[in-house]
């Protein structure tokens, strides 16, 4: 997304994951293309708007999961080893 | 107003600020350099399946179960760490630990130091004026933090 990192790249998270994990395989992370009409359910709440704008894209059972989850087979995926 | 009242106060507000993640980290540091100690912690409520915020300090106990408040909460945390990682050097962390920022305040110079758990089933922050803001003897600790803060008591009755 074209917004800041402000709380950690996807890359810190994916080190201290597989720190945590170290029988895992090492840390990756995992690009999803989500589209925009997914987007703006969180971009239409001003909370998760919010955290949008910091870097923090979050789904959760009350903005945004269900339309995920429905789209989510469809969704072009990316692994990228670090 | 007590700066637990204060505190919970910042996340019920919707700043104008462009970015509110970065006005909330920030007015709760400016809020913690000029009182001496106050905790905030989300979790389950009493029915154990609403999450609960709560703030306190050592005369009172307020909370709210508002979504946004309880949705952003993490996210300052977060935030907190990357900012103390720009600020201090310190290792990033999202998931908790102890940091510590240099404020000024209406009396002053402050060190504010941050001790928060950030983790899925439970999250706290804890802010403390430190007790020798901004002199020398904090300044020669610069990598790390020089002086011990006085751990917040949670008051009892609930709101």
């Amino acid at each position: 997304m074209d917004r800041p990192f402000g709380v950690g790249t996807p890359e810190q998270y994916a080190r201290l994951k597989a720190a945590n994990f170290p029988a895992e395989g090492g840390p990756a992370v995992l690009e999803v293309e989500v589209p925009v009409n997914i987007i703006a359910v969180l971009e239409s709440d001003p909370d998760a708007r919010d955290s949008m704008d910091s870097g923090d894209t979050l789904f959760d059972p009350s903005v945004g999961i269900r339309e995920l989850l429905t789209a989510w087979p469809t969704l072009g995926k990316r692994i990228i080893r670090l | 107003m007590t700066s637990s009242t204060r505190a919970l106060d910042l996340f019920l507000r919707r700043s104008t600020d462009t970015n509110r993640i970065d006005w909330l980290a920030n007015q709760l540091l400016a809020l913690a350099a000029e009182s001496q100690s106050f905790s905030l912690r989300l979790g389950p409520g009493e029915d154990g399946i609403a999450w609960v915020l709560e703030a306190f300090d050592a005369d009172q106990l307020v909370s709210t179960r508002e979504p946004g408040p309880v949705r952003v909460f993490r996210t300052v945390l977060a935030r907190l760490a990357k900012l103390a990682e720009q600020e201090t050097g310190a290792a990033f962390n999202p998931y908790g630990g102890k940091l510590w920022f240099d404020r000024t305040s209406p009396t002053g110079p402050a060190r504010v130091i941050v001790d928060f758990i950030n983790a899925g089933d439970g999250c706290s922050l804890t802010m403390t004026r430190s007790a020798c803001p901004g002199n020398t003897l904090c300044d020669e600790g610069r990598g790390g933090i020089a002086c011990a803060p006085t751990p917040v008591t949670p008051a009892t009755p609930r709101s």
